[in-house]
């Protein structure tokens, strides 16, 4: 079976901006794809030109087996980070409204609103305005729009932001639930917990570059053992001035230290300076790796 | 297609629904019919405050006379038969010091003893002399009064200067008399060969409906597609439009808001022609409604929206808000409403080159060429037929170019656009 996603030396520019370079990616089906980069790394061109929103000036795209984008697009659902409801729309309304873009037989979309506003709890709300509903229920109506017409292809963006642990975990049991009925699902994020939390496979795009494509596994094994956990009585000021650090990530109680020397070696001099009640060799978190690579003065 | 039509269905559902849209379709007549009866009802109910003015006569011949107009005037207005300011002259003997008169009636007047004072001259019942009538007041936007007094004085001094040389005044008035010019139409065949009597020209016919149309076309118009332009900037700022764009192309978006907004436009132009037609034949004119001209009407107004609402609707994704859109579109309003500059131009002469001209230029086209079709003579309906076939022309042009700049201006974020910037959209693959 082909890939849901294939984008193959793909380049796009914006006058003389190069906002995507060279990429080339296979998202395989049936995955929940993590895409992750810093603010104008090009991740949303790059989705973009996914969704034929964009055309690319070099490179091909091929989404769930079609050379032409636009002929996958009934197949492909997107959810942007910037949510967009008709205020003055009941929630009914906008629903197969959305569902009707894509095509969508009217028996079907009125079955799947009726599923969906229900596994929400939206039920009672379905002939409200857009305007009456709170922030999260919102949100949760756009998450709908996006699922209702039920794509081969689901393209998030931040989906969880903004919503209470409540409604962030109805619609992560969503995306599961998804995943599990076939669905491939690219899933952008600046939040690397729940991105190492989902997704199968992560891929980094920084400078409109590919920087890191794989497993968790893959990409922390990648990145060595030079991390250590500790906690210590002095806390975080315990490694002010230790040469064998070369970048620290204090996380309250724990510090993530990231070392220049061998583990055992840096251990040797930090119970010299202070009480060590825990100390873990690890591997590098997804946010470590974020950060090595687009901190500033990084270069990729 | 059928996203196409998903997306107007939707537009027009949102336009229509909306209480601005109700609240213009009802309050647009209400305005239109207001603008012409108000201004009547406050004349009648105008000054009626009594105006008393002196008057010097030098010549010793017209003071009298003008103090019985005017109590004949009075009278009428005491009836109820007139609704006016009654006037009443107050004669004042001539001083030999005339300056020093003039300043103490001055001083009269702005103490509000007077209104004004006239100063009627010595030989004035000398056609040769040519003399003035000199009227004096601190009032002189207020013409109801030096109005009464030239014509009331002129036919006095007329009939003093005609009974002066031994003629009747009667018989010279009824000698006098003007002859009538009775306008009519042209004689034509009826449907079984008889001969059909012209009817009368009425200003109502030949002049009302004519431009009703037109205004009703333009206000339909540049109504609705201010409306598109908000739209777009709305779900632009929003991102609607970006979710939108996931599942049609821009240029399904933007046709399905076009079709959208002249729906939108034909359930207003209907209202509103329904509405004409109606009070046309109520006063009797309603065969000057044809079923021909309402087509025409809806031919040219779907032309029309889909000429400056691709306009509008560009300008609407080129922009990131209501203001910077405001400037961009004042030079397209500019030209919108040049048609309306030569509404007069053209009802007079609907037949001469200038008319012609102006019914064949594509912007003005569907404004210009209703506005001949509704006049008499009609033009010929090659005259029609060109003119819109080259306003759909015009129309293919602005949507291709209205789908350019839509295209990449509805996903730019940050400042609006620049005529050049759309301009550098226009020319790109």
């Amino acid at each position: 079976m082909t890939d849901a996603i294939a984008l193959r030396d793909v380049t796009k520019r914006y006058d003389a901006v190069v906002a995507v370079d060279g990429l080339s990616l296979s998202v395989p089906r049936g995955s929940i794809y993590g895409f992750i980069g810093p603010n104008g790394s090009g991740k949303t061109t790059t989705i973009r030109m996914i969704m034929n929103i964009l055309l690319p000036d070099r490179g091909e795209i091929e989404v769930l087996g079609e050379r032409s984008t636009l002929a996958a697009r009934d197949r492909v659902s997107y959810l942007p980070e910037e949510r967009g409801l008709y205020k003055k729309m009941t929630v009914g309304r906008l629903l197969l409204y959305y569902g009707e873009l894509k095509g969508i037989s009217r028996a079907r979309l009125d079955r799947c609103v009726r599923d969906w506003l229900e596994r929400t709890k939206l039920t009672e709300w379905s002939d409200k305005k857009i305007e009456a509903l709170s922030k999260g229920m919102a949100q949760k109506v756009q998450f709908i729009a996006a699922v209702v017409s039920e794509p081969e292809l689901l393209i998030l963006d931040e989906p969880f932001s903004g919503l209470d642990p409540v409604n962030a975990e109805v619609l992560k049991d969503s995306v599961l639930e998804l995943r599990k009925r076939g669905t491939t699902i690219v899933f952008s994020t600046h939040d690397m917990g729940v991105a190492e939390e989902l997704c199968d496979r992560i891929f980094m795009i920084y400078k409109g570059r590919k920087v890191l494509d794989g497993t968790l596994d893959e990409i922390q094994a990648r990145y060595g053992t030079d991390t250590v956990v500790v906690r210590t009585a002095a806390g975080a000021a315990a490694l002010d001035g230790m040469d064998d650090v070369e970048a620290v990530n204090d996380r309250g109680n724990e510090q993530w230290v990231q070392l220049r020397v061998a583990p055992a070696a840096f251990l040797a001099k930090l119970v010299d300076k202070t009480e060590v009640r825990k100390f873990e060799v690890t591997r590098p978190s997804l946010q470590d790796i974020f950060l090595r690579i687009a901190k500033p003065g990084v270069e990729a | 297609m059928s996203k196409i039509f998903a997306v107007a269905r939707a537009e027009l559902g949102m336009i229509v629904r909306t209480k601005a849209f109700l609240v213009t379709l009802l309050l647009m007549p209400v305005f239109l019919v207001g603008s012409v009866l108000i201004p009547q009802l406050l004349a009648k109910h105008g000054d009626t405050d009594t105006k008393r003015f002196a008057v010097i006569d030098r010549s010793g011949e017209v003071a009298a006379a003008l103090a019985a107009q005017a109590d004949q005037r009075n009278a009428a207005i005491r009836a109820g038969t007139l609704p006016m300011a009654p006037f009443v002259p107050e004669a004042r003997p001539a001083s030999a010091d005339v300056d020093g008169q003039r300043l103490a009636l001055s001083q009269e007047v702005r103490e509000d003893r007077l209104w004004a004072f006239v100063e009627i001259p010595a030989d004035v019942l000398d056609p040769a002399a040519k003399a003035k009538i000199l009227y004096y007041s601190n009032h002189p936007t207020y013409d109801d009064l030096p109005n009464w007094i030239k014509a009331t004085v002129d036919k006095i001094v007329k009939e003093k200067r005609l009974a002066g040389n031994h003629l009747d005044p009667q018989l010279i008035e009824k000698l006098t008399q003007p002859v009538e010019t009775q306008s009519l139409g042209l004689y034509a065949r009826g449907p079984n060969g008889e001969i059909k009597p012209p009817v009368e020209t009425d200003w109502k016919r030949d002049y009302i409906v004519p431009f009703g149309l037109m205004y009703i076309l333009f206000l339909t118009i540049f109504i609705s597609a201010p409306q598109l332009m908000n739209v777009v900037i709305q779900e632009k700022m929003t991102k609607i439009s970006e979710v939108l764009l996931g599942s049609v192309t821009p240029f399904e978006l933007m046709m399905g808001k076009l079709l959208g907004g002249a729906g939108a436009s034909a359930v207003m132009g209907l209202v509103y022609v329904t509405g004409a037609t109606f009070a046309a034949v109520k006063f009797g004119i309603g065969d000057a409604i044809t079923p021909q001209i309402i087509v025409m009407f809806l031919v040219f107004m779907a032309l029309a929206i889909l000429v400056y609402g691709s306009i509008f609707v560009a300008v609407g994704a080129a922009v990131s808000d209501l203001k910077d859109a405001q400037s961009l579109i004042t030079p397209v309003m500019l030209i919108a409403v040049l048609p309306m500059f030569a509404v007069t131009t053209v009802m007079k002469s609907p037949a001469s080159p200038l008319s012609i001209g102006l019914s064949l230029i594509p912007p003005a086209t569907p404004f210009v060429m209703l506005l001949r079709a509704a006049l008499q003579p009609p033009p010929p309906l090659w005259h029609v037929l060109l003119g819109i076939v080259l306003t759909t022309g015009f129309a293919v042009g602005c949507v291709a170019a209205a789908a350019k700049i839509f295209r990449v201006g509805i996903l730019a974020t940050g400042k609006s656009a620049s005529f050049g910037e759309m301009l550098r959209w226009l020319r790109a693959r």
